[in-house]
Formats: structure tokens, sequence, C-alpha cells
């Protein structure tokens, strides 16, 4: 059976934060270190994590983590926004690019 | 060519020359960024240079401040992101987009509770309009993946 861990509300699986540590993303981070950090850790994370996992783990995760810090911080979706706009997009793979410009 | 086929051809090329205008990506690709409107079965292109939130609040007329008070107004406009390479469709994203990411900003201070933005009809709605027009342009690749969000 599944675990998950919850931010702001948002069910964030467990073994998707486990994968995301070892890669050097802590999640407990995300929420702590501003909204600019936490965006572009975030778009770093869309990428890494489309090369990982399985399709409907990957959106329901990034879905529920996107929602969460954008609950958390009321920046976030600003600077997500700004930060899209500057990623060079040649290597970004399909479902994270999908996912990115759909914001 | 006949005259069925020139007219199919006809519309997929304005389909394409229209998401063409939303997208944001580089070096070729397109992801078409679209709300459907679920009640009046019509697709809006967003264009490129402005946001979700910002497109939807000048097409009903409203402001986001309205929005914000109000989740009832965009409860119709589905947002839907299609993938289109070599001008077909080979994916289809339905249900999230920035509207929502930004309202979730203002989930807690307006008191949203546990109320979804859309209703499931109208994703479901959306969806299935989305997929028969692609169809019916010939643009939807046969081995399309397609993803709902229900937010």
């Amino acid at each position: 059976m599944k675990k998950y861990i919850e931010y702001e509300g948002e069910r964030i699986d467990a073994e998707f934060a486990e994968g995301l540590e070892k890669s050097g993303f802590s999640i407990d981070s995300l929420f702590k270190d501003g909204a600019e950090s936490a965006a572009k850790s975030f778009i770093d994370i869309v990428i890494l994590t489309d090369y990982m996992m399985q399709e409907e783990d990957y959106y329901e995760n990034i879905v529920n983590l996107c929602s969460g810090l954008s609950k958390h911080y009321e920046r976030f979706y600003r600077s997500l926004v700004n930060n899209i706009e500057k990623q060079d997009d040649r290597n970004v793979p399909n479902r994270a690019s999908m996912f990115l410009y759909s914001m | 060519m006949g005259i069925f086929s020139k007219l199919v051809e006809e519309k997929k090329e304005e389909f394409i020359k229209k998401a063409k205008e939303t997208n944001m990506r580089g070096h070729g690709e397109i992801n078409a960024r679209l709300f459907v409107d679920a009640e009046k079965k019509k697709i809006l292109f967003v264009p490129h240079k402005i946001n979700h939130p910002e497109f939807i609040a000048a097409h009903i007329g409203k402001t986001k401040e309205d929005i914000k008070k109000n989740i009832n107004l965009i409860n119709q406009y589905i947002p839907v992101t299609v993938e289109i390479a070599e001008e077909k469709a080979t994916a289809v994203l339905v249900g999230i987009s920035g509207l929502e990411t930004w309202l979730d900003a203002n989930k807690k201070k307006y008191n949203y509770g546990k109320d979804k933005y859309h209703n499931k009809k109208y994703v479901n709605q959306a969806r299935d309009f989305i997929l028969a027009v692609l169809q019916e342009y010939e643009i939807l690749a046969p081995d399309f993946k397609l993803r709902i969000i229900y937010k």
C-alpha cells in the first residue's frame, strides 16, 4: 500500500519524495526556502521526474506539489511563470514541457 | 481532393495556425494552450503573451479579483493543452493550467474549502469535445496520450 506525505493538504507519494531526496531535492526545503527558490527547484523536479516516472504517478505528484507550493507561497505562481519564460526548452522532455507550458 | 476533404484540410490548417499563436515553445514543437467553454462547446485559444488567469478574466469581462472572490465564474472554462508534433496531436492534458495554480494561492484567504474549481461534468464534456474536434480535423494521432486532472 502506498504511503503519502501531506503538504498544505496535498498528497505527495512518499516514494516520490524519497526519489527526489536521492537526486538532491528536499520537499521540506521547497516549503522553507521562499517562492523564487521553490519555483526554480520545482521546474527542475518537473523535468527530472519526467525521466523517472510512469504517467499516472507523474501527473498526480507534480500537480499536487505545484498546488501545495502555490497554497504555501502567494508569489509562487508569478515566480513559476517568470522562470518558465527563462527556461531553455531544448532539452525539456515532452510531459514536463506540456505541464510547464500549461502554466 | 474532394470538397469534404478540402474542408477538413482547411479546418486542420486553421486549428494548427491558431495553436501556433498560443505556443511558448521554441524549436518547432507546439504545446497549444486552450480553454474549452464546456457550456458553449467552444475552443478559446490563449495567446502566447498572456497567462491563463488574465486571459479568462478578460474573456468573461471580470477582474482577477472578481474571480478570486467567486470561483464559480470560471467553472465552465476548462483548460486544455495539446501537444502537436508534425501536425498530429500526440498528447492532450485536460483540467490543469496556470488558472488553477494561481487560484490555489487564494484558497485559504477566500475559503474555497474542498470545492473544485471545475465540476467533473464540465471537465469530461471538455475532454469529449476537444477529442471530437481533433478527430474531425484529422489531427489526433492514433496513439495519443490523454491525461485528465480534476481540480
